[in-house]
């Protein structure tokens, strides 16, 4: 090979090409426990302190360091933030992904690597850059320990100068991302100064990819995980109990949580908290906890992934028919079992709106944003109160763990929903109290929690009738049974309605959820540019479904339901609830390998079923 | 009982529930009746108590009192969970779960475990049968090696001792009754309901429907035989001693002259009479059911009242107060000592924000473990009490043969207590398991000794007396 490979001067067609500028992505291939997440943190938050419009998708195994791990960064004047197929820049780090990472580019793009690894020498259609990374680093610091964490800054100092992104930037997002430790951001930015000198003095420009300072894209907007943004949500919606257990990737939501309530949440003039975390055994125990809380009149959570739903079905069985309100975050990954752990995916949709046995089916909220996350959060609580019922809100990995960009999040204006509390008053006006009685036709009955004085009842999972006693009468199972389908059929009015776009009347429809949102709005517009094929677009933003989507399927030819499951399972629940006319309009784009969906890859299969 | 007022001016009937539907003489029915008579005697107001249970016969009982209380009969094994969430929630309430051995020794075990660890505010009740009655009789974790079922087949696992698990993992009233002695299930249901941390009552509830025949470890014939009370003292509350330079104790000691279950002691809580021939001298009465000649019991005694009142029986019991507990144990020349620390209720560090109310509730704070045990080295006089620091290692103790006091960790002493339950005593090291042809010949390990050991054991509130019981610290204003 190396026979044929041509000198590196040779090399690379974007010398010749033009410019492309602030629309491409750059990949970090590195093991994991390397530190890499500092040095790519100041990248993204670098670009986008520029003006431009970044995302950020952290590709990590399910492992503590040794593992390799991709990071990739996405600059897009256009203000794309999902997942781009392609990678333009690749900076390799680890030696035992470099060969696959190199081999797998599209001719065109570059490739920063450490000068052993002699990538060089794999192809002739990309541009090479080494860099010495262990002669970079040897004067930076003596101490190997720290050698290897900002060794790593180095490529940052290196893109800094080939990428044209300015150094004050990467400074000021360093400084902002150790915080005070000063002592910390001086080894860092020598190696950042070691990386650009470097890169100044030994590497010419021969890539046409350049970040330049943009305008009116950024400005205002935060950079934030879905995660952290649920757990400020929770926190506004008055949440007083949180029992949870550890699972990926929905841990950082309820720690994120913990730290914001210790902050936020202490009684200033006794310092002690106004909320309750356990961290539970398990599941089970984490939703139990919850819905003894519920029942108690307290706003409680959990959060949980795939595996933790699959225990959660007893409870939240118990929760549906005892009519407990419970608020259940799913940040869902990837795979049946343990499947990918830290693996992106939309796989729980079916399981979770039906989840438990017997006659089960229960509310879920779909954000599709970090400000969704946070909005959701807060509607989710009022929703449990309001429907007396566990409220699920299905995010995914992506956008639960990456990095997003968002608008600012609003203070919240309305008041809380408490739901259907009996008070004096009413208990006058309905002359008795009857746990289940449906007083006002809508399905949900009014209810006491125990110490409010009010009067009791006993909760149970098993039979019971109106009174909440005991009952195995044929007459009182149905009647319960039906009123709770009436009380499924209210929470229509009440979950966010699906966001539309009917921009193709009468042609093609998307019908998305969650982070496919983003892909789905480059795909709409590569069809546009690049087919002359407009489209309309619902996003869907709750389970029970709305009139709105129904109506949606009706006004077009083809409706395809985009899925992030093997099994297409939004596309299925949604057949259950359509006429044989609206089933036959149905059409499914699923993607379940893991990784974020694209813009590409859905164009590509819509065009493939299209015909085209 | 009719017209009989309590202190807060309500009839016995204002505490019944519903009417049972469990069969005729059936233990859990018996149990119903005391928690009854409990809540009566203290004065509870009924709509400040939630009950909570699993599934099986033992957690349908909920129904049957308190029928003006909040209650939730829930999903098989996971009531721990869920009272978890209820007391953190609003900790005015007073819990009671009621569980079944299968509920909490089978499925619900690894729910129990995280219960008993975290010490919260909740009576937790095993109505303890030996068997699955709502499954027609199978048997539960708790049958014992060798018990039979109905139909003749022979159960060869050893039980799970719940009482033992409950005080390695850190409940802090652990107690074990029988629904056939009303005086002293009572008396120890009383006890629990005032206290603040976890209480763990394994009541032995015969099942007359299928685990009431010969053969049965469980049935009312066998309880009854084997019977034989530890000690029948309830801890109430020292008065003074150790701790009565602490500016908060003059306020817990008005509490505690108060308190329900100084009453209780004082009424008819005394050692039984084969304890008190025996302090005299007089042989007790020749008992080893298993026919193992020459096998010792332990017996057990509460200490009330500090050094003078340590009993010179071989090996006793010894229960201090604000989360400390001593055991003492003679074994031959050997003094065992074996000491646990209460953990703090988690409770106590979780103020919680009541939605309806907005008022933050003040929660107390367990003392510090060195206040802890000053309080026990006045209690024992000059033995002096060693915190436990450093878990001992079966090594050390194997090689701790001379007559000498041993400090054993939290582990063995919990170990201990079981054998003090047992017909047979174990060897020193009671980590160390016996040989398989020695567990095989061990036809029976019966289970049936009653035992109250009492941990840790707060002051009750001003309300405990007249509002229901320790709805309030007594520590902080």
């Amino acid at each position: 090979m190396s026979v044929t490979a041509p000198s590196e001067q040779e090399v690379g067609v974007g010398s010749t090409g033009d410019r492309i500028v602030n629309d491409f992505a750059i990949q970090v291939a590195t093991v994991n426990g390397s530190g890499s997440q500092t040095a790519n943190i100041i990248l993204l938050r670098s670009i986008f302190q520029m003006g431009v419009p970044v995302s950020g998708k952290n590709m990590f195994p399910s492992n503590i360091a040794g593992l390799p791990t991709w990071y990739t960064v996405r600059a897009s004047s256009k203000g794309y933030i999902a997942r781009k197929k392609e990678v333009d820049f690749l900076v390799a780090m680890n030696a035992e992904t470099a060969k696959e990472d190199v081999m797998t580019l599209e001719a065109g793009a570059a490739v920063v690597y450490d000068e052993p690894l002699k990538l060089n020498e794999l192809r002739s259609d990309l541009t090479f850059y080494p860099v010495p990374f262990d002669k970079l680093i040897a004067p930076v610091t003596t101490d190997a320990k720290l050698r290897r964490l900002v060794r790593n800054m180095i490529y940052d100092g290196v893109l800094s100068r080939l990428l044209s992104i300015d150094m004050r930037q990467m400074e000021k997002a360093l400084k902002r991302q150790l915080g005070k430790k000063q002592k910390a951001v001086d080894l860092n930015m020598n190696a950042l100064k070691a990386g650009f000198d470097y890169a100044e003095q030994h590497l010419s420009k021969r890539d046409p990819y350049v970040v330049e300072p943009m305008e009116g894209k950024t400005e205002g907007m935060i950079l934030i995980e879905g995660n952290s943004a649920a757990a400020i949500g929770c926190m506004m919606a008055g949440v007083t109990f949180v029992g949870w257990y550890p699972i990926t990737p929905s841990s950082s939501l309820c720690e994120a949580l913990i730290d914001y309530l210790k902050k936020y949440r202490k009684d200033p003039e006794t310092g002690k908290a106004t909320y309750a975390v356990i961290q539970a055994e398990d599941e089970i125990a984490a939703l139990g906890m919850v819905i003894g809380a519920g029942w108690m009149g307290a706003r409680a959570m959990t959060s949980t992934a795939g595996p933790g739903i699959s225990l959660m079905a007893e409870f939240t069985g118990l929760g549906y028919y005892a009519e407990v309100p419970a608020v259940i975050f799913d940040v869902q990954r990837a795979g049946p079992s343990t499947g990918l752990p830290t693996r992106t995916g939309q796989q729980d949709i079916l399981s979770t709106a039906i989840l438990s046995h017997g006659d089960t089916k229960h509310p879920m909220l779909i954000p599709a944003s970090a400000s969704e996350c946070y909005e959701f959060a807060q509607d989710a609580f009022d929703l449990a109160e309001r429907m007396q019922t566990p409220v699920f809100v299905m995010t995914d990995l992506d956008l639960g763990m990456n990095t997003w960009m968002s608008k600012p999040f609003e203070y919240p204006t309305k008041p809380f929903d408490r739901g259907k509390r009996l008070d004096a008053d009413k208990l006058k006006q309905l002359g008795e109290f009857a746990r289940y009685r449906d007083v006002d036709g809508d399905g949900i009955p009014y209810r006491t929690v125990p110490g409010d004085g009010g009067p009791s009842f006993f909760t149970r999972g098993s039979g019971h009738n109106e009174k909440a006693l005991y009952s195995e009468r044929a007459d009182d199972y149905t009647n319960n049974l039906d009123r709770l389908s009436r009380k499924f059929n209210t929470a229509r009015t009440l979950v966010p309605k699906p966001e539309v776009d009917m921009a193709a009347k009468g042609g093609i429809g998307y019908i998305a959820y969650g982070t496919s949102h983003w892909a789905i709005i480059e795909s709409r517009d590569q069809l546009r540019n690049e087919q002359k094929i407009n489209t309309s677009y619902l996003r869907l933003r709750a389970y029970p479904f709305t009139t709105e989507l129904f109506d949606f399927i009706d006004a077009h030819d083809r409706v395809y339901v985009v899925d992030q499951n093997r099994d297409s399972q939004m596309w299925q629940l949604i057949k259950l609830e359509c006429t044989p006319q609206q089933v036959a309009k149905l059409r499914s784009i699923p993607h379940y390998y893991g990784l974020p969906i694209d813009g590409r890859s859905l164009t590509t299969e819509l065009l493939k079923q299209e015909g085209r | 009982m009719a017209g009989k007022l309590n202190i807060i001016g309500l009839e016995s009937t204002a505490y019944r529930g519903a009417k049972t539907t469990l069969c005729a003489g059936c233990g859990h029915n018996a149990i119903t009746e005391r928690i009854i008579d409990s809540f009566f005697d203290l004065g509870v107001q009924p709509d400040q108590v939630i009950k909570l249970s699993g599934i099986g016969c033992s957690s349908k009982s909920p129904a049957y009192f308190l029928n003006q209380s909040h209650g939730f009969n829930s999903v098989h094994g996971r009531m721990p969970s869920l009272a978890t969430g209820a007391v953190v929630a609003n900790r005015k309430m007073i819990a009671i779960g009621i569980s079944g051995d299968g509920d909490t020794g089978a499925i619900g075990i690894g729910q129990f475990v995280h219960l008993m660890r975290r010490n919260l505010p909740i009576v937790y009740v095993i109505e303890d049968n030996g068997c699955y009655g709502l499954t027609k009789g199978q048997f539960s974790p708790t049958a014992d090696l060798g018990s039979t079922l109905k139909t003749g087949v022979v159960n060869d696992l050893p039980p799970i001792d719940t009482c033992a698990l409950a005080i390695e993992l850190g409940a802090s009233l652990v107690a074990r009754s029988f629904s056939g002695d009303p005086k002293q299930l009572k008396a120890i249901l009383k006890a629990a309901i005032s206290h603040r941390g976890t209480s763990m009552i394994d009541v032995l509830s015969p099942c007359v429907t299928f685990n009431d025949h010969e053969g049965s470890t469980k049935s009312y014939a066998y309880v009854k035989d084997h019977d034989e009370p530890l000690s029948e003292g309830l801890l109430a509350g020292r008065q003074g001693e150790g701790a009565a330079d602490h500016p908060r104790d003059a306020r817990a000691r008005r509490v505690r002259d108060r308190h329900p279950l100084s009453g209780a002691r004082q009424a008819g809580l005394r050692r039984p009479a084969r304890h008190r021939r025996r302090a005299a001298g007089i042989p007790a009465r020749q008992q080893d059911a298993s026919g193992q000649g020459g096998a010792r019991r332990d017996h057990g005694e509460l200490c009330l009242k500090g050094k003078s009142q340590i009993p010179r029986s071989k090996s006793h019991l010894v229960a201090v107060q604000r989360g400390h507990a001593v055991l003492l144990e003679q074994r031959g020349k050997v003094r065992i000592r074996h000491e646990i620390t209460a953990r703090r209720c988690l409770a106590d560090d979780v103020p919680v924000h009541l939605p309806e109310s907005g008022v933050l509730r003040e929660c107390p704070h367990m003392r510090t473990i060195q206040q802890r045990a000053d309080v026990a080295d006045g209690l024992i006089g000059r033995q002096r009490v060693r915190k436990h620091t450093a878990m001992r290692d079966d090594a050390q103790l194997a090689d701790d043969r001379r007559p000498r006091e041993v400090l054993m960790t939290a582990t063995s002493a919990a170990a201990a207590c079981v054998h003090l339950n047992t017909d047979r005593p174990r060897d020193a090291d009671c980590r160390r398991r016996p040989s398989a042809s020695a567990r095989r010949s061990e036809t029976s390990r019966p289970n049936d000794l009653r035992s109250f050991f009492c941990r840790r054991f707060n002051s009750p509130s001003t309300e405990g007396v007249n509002g229901g019981a320790r709805l309030s610290c007594p520590f902080t204003s």
